[in-house]
């Protein structure tokens, strides 16, 4: 009896070593996360324009009002969609495919496997400018390929033409991203306890039901946060956008991303371009919202 | 937790998005940080210099040898070599946060956004009495005064577009070289060709450029329409209204819209447009001497250059692209800067500095030599400078050349808008804001 209020005591103790330890990242976070968000969404309710340096001043929610009325905001809008969602379905799909073909014992596998991932360690500025000059509608060896295998009869101008630059770019980078969803989902399907494939196929089951009853439900959570981070780093693109065709031919290859870019970096007008660029993160989080709701319900019935 | 975690993560990589839209709030500009300053005397003084790195690459070791020799290392010279593409953002953000170099290669067009800054010395007093003031050509002081009382920056360097042509495409379709924008026109529509008889055209006549910059060919081609056509009239409104310039600006989208430039013209920047001419696609192109070693290595004699054509009243629109230099105001050594850019400028470092990067000298006595007299380029380039103008200096510029000229004349080149659109567009661009500075 007496021993219980000691108890109590001992456990209101606080151990302050991992606050203490944690302080050092915490403050680097602040300093080089919260501090420069909380700048930019303060920048976007000024005028704040590096070639009027004189003029920046307060305009409250003015940048906000004026990106409706602007085209360029417009269409990067849908062209954002279109940009995340079609090049995140690719490289999940195909990195998923080659990811069940990697785990095949086959002869060469190391070497395929090391050959596969070359395209994730390559520099987004190098890729940009081996696809911009693979693409390019005089010389560009995509069209000498095509023309000489009878697929089309005259050159393509792949970044100049409005209606195929975004999907010639979303290529790019799904051929960048595949391997990344390859990587993540091979490594996950190599923890799949080998007896339940064995129990299977006592069983009798096929390859797709082992597929569905056994690994999906083991790769899901996997799945679930590589597409996530997927959606984040391809709607933050910039570098392959910005040197393959700088978001033209107009705004056919604009993205909110790029267009915070351009018009922060290039036309130096911070509180416009902190506008688009929150606008941008109200942008993907509905997204991550809508996906991790999904996600979550697969998860469930799955489970 | 897991679901904290995953959130936390997630927030923190959105944080990307964001971060780079900030801008600095320190409003101001505060001390150098690049130099060290000299104490006790004896220590050397040390300056850095900002320049351009894609033209200058090799230029820059040979010019710190040459310095050496001159200060025999009482001012020790860092020279800082920054990506062309970036290199307008670093140094006004640089500046800004009170990093900026002591000395910096700098265009015209940056000279209003510094002065606003505060960044400039004013260079006048230390330049009124050198020696080779009175060489120095009127346009290029002009510029570097840039509508400024005061001399905020110095000459440097300048290069005049004209027009490369290729003279084995021309002597086959038997045409002269386009004097006139009628000739230009003809010229283009003639060497566009169908060259093996497959259907496709093989050989387009003119290099256009969609791309930023782009604007500066495009100038030359429509703002030759009237006598005193430029981007602003005298009261510094933009003319870009001018039925004239409307009318121009649609004959110059017909180029691309008739075929005869490339089908990727509106997203060709100057590494395409130069490599089409080089490889035969086209048959004319809108450059400067800097490019003319390159032509004349590829294409020995099959490459001349002439001036931009003439309108039917004569006018020629020619722009030049004039580099000047500037010392940070917050820099510890500001005489020492002065004196790299007076040693920069004289004669003797001229003649190497526009041999070196193929640029157009601007002292008489260095014009006059017979490397630049009798060299067909560099007199194309003198030629033209006579009716050449520098881009403008405002701040309105920046975005229009950055941002809003390509993406607009890229949507007329679609067909997305109509020449009066695209102008209108631009006017907007070009107007003046009352509360500018």
């Amino acid at each position: 009896m007496t021993d219980a209020p000691q108890q109590t005591h001992k456990k209101k103790k606080i151990d302050w070593t991992p606050y203490i330890l944690l302080t050092p990242a915490f403050l680097l976070v602040g300093c080089i996360i919260i501090y420069p968000i909380l700048n930019a969404i303060y920048t976007s309710f000024f005028y704040y324009n590096m070639t009027d340096y004189k003029n920046i001043h307060f305009v409250g929610l003015q940048n906000y009002i004026d990106v409706w009325s602007d085209a360029a905001f417009l269409e990067s809008l849908g062209n954002t969609v279109k940009w995340v969602v079609i090049t995140v379905s690719f490289q999940f799909v195909l990195g998923l495919g080659l990811a069940l073909l990697l785990n095949q014992p086959f002869h060469g596998r190391g070497l395929i496997r090391s050959v596969c991932f070359i395209p994730w360690v390559t520099p987004s500025v190098v890729i940009a400018l081996i696809w911009s000059w693979i693409y390019n509608g005089n010389f560009g060896i995509l069209n000498i390929l095509l023309r000489w295998l009878g697929i089309l009869s005259r050159n393509v101008a792949w970044l100049s033409d409005a209606s195929v630059v975004l999907y010639a770019e979303i290529a790019t980078m799904v051929w960048q991203g595949l391997p990344f969803f390859t990587i993540m989902i091979l490594a996950s399907i190599q923890t799949v306890p080998y007896d339940l494939y064995e129990a299977a196929d006592v069983e009798g089951a096929g390859r797709w039901k082992k597929f569905q009853c056994i690994t999906w439900p083991h790769i899901l959570p996997t799945v679930v946060t590589t597409i996530l981070l997927r959606i984040i780093w391809v709607f933050n693109n910039v570098d392959v956008l910005y040197l393959m065709s700088g978001g033209g031919p107009g705004y056919s290859s604009m993205t909110l991303s790029l267009n915070a870019y351009i018009k922060a970096q290039k036309s130096l007008n911070f509180g416009y371009g902190a506008t688009i660029a929150v606008y941008g993160t109200i942008v993907i989080l509905i997204f991550m919202s809508i996906y991790l709701k999904a996600a979550n319900k697969l998860k469930g019935t799955e489970s | 937790m897991k679901k904290f975690v995953t959130v936390a993560l997630c927030l923190s990589m959105l944080a990307t998005s964001l971060a780079g839209c900030g801008a600095n709030s320190s409003s101001g500009v505060s001390e150098a940080g690049a130099a060290t300053a000299q104490t006790d005397g004896t220590e050397p003084v040390e300056i850095t210099y900002w320049f351009n790195e894609d033209n200058e690459g090799t230029h820059a070791a040979m010019l710190l040898d040459r310095w050496n020799e001159y200060c025999g290392g009482r001012i020790k010279l860092n020279l800082e070599p920054i990506p062309a593409s970036s290199y307008y953002d670093k140094l006004i953000t640089a500046i800004s946060t009170g990093t900026g170099p002591d000395v910096f290669l700098m265009w015209p067009s940056y000279l209003s956004t510094m002065v606003d800054m505060g960044a400039l010395v004013d260079l006048s007093d230390a330049f009124s009495d050198w020696e080779y003031m009175d060489e120095v050509s009127d346009v290029m002081l002009e510029t570097a005064h840039g509508g400024y009382e005061e001399l905020y920056s110095f000459p440097r360097s300048a290069v005049v577009m004209y027009l490369y042509c290729r003279s084995d495409m021309f002597a086959e379709a038997g045409l002269d070289y386009p004097e006139t924008m009628d000739e230009f026109y003809e010229a283009c529509e003639k060497l566009t060709q169908d060259t093996d008889g497959d259907g496709i055209t093989d050989v387009y006549g003119f290099g256009m450029r969609g791309a930023r910059n782009g604007n500066q060919m495009w100038s030359s081609f429509v703002f030759n329409s009237r006598p005193d056509g430029d981007y602003y009239d005298d009261n510094q409104v933009p003319q870009m209204l001018a039925e004239e310039f409307i009318e121009a600006n649609q004959k110059y989208l017909e180029i691309y819209q008739n075929g005869w430039a490339p089908p990727t013209a509106p997203t060709d920047d100057f590494a395409e447009i130069s490599q089409n001419f080089k490889s035969g696609v086209t048959a004319m192109l809108y450059h400067h001497i800097g490019s003319s070693a390159a032509m004349k290595e590829a294409l020995g004699d099959n490459v001349v250059a002439v001036p931009i054509p003439a309108a039917e009243d004569g006018t020629r629109y020619g722009v030049t692209e004039i580099t000047t230099l500037g010392v940070n105001a917050a820099s510890e050594n500001q005489e020492a800067a002065i004196e790299f850019i007076k040693w920069l400028s004289s004669p003797e470092i001229q003649d190497v500095v526009c041999t070196e990067l193929q640029q157009v000298p601007w002292l008489e006595s260095v014009q006059s030599m017979d490397k630049y007299s009798q060299d067909p380029f560099f007199s194309a380039s003198i030629e033209s400078l006579s009716f050449s103008h520098p881009v403008p200096t405002n701040a309105e510029f920046t975005p229009f050349s950055e941002e809003i000229w390509p993406q607009t004349f890229q949507r007329a080149l679609m067909g997305e808008i109509d020449s009066q659109q695209m102008m209108q567009i631009l006017q907007d661009t070009l107007t003046i804001k009352e509360t500018n500075g």
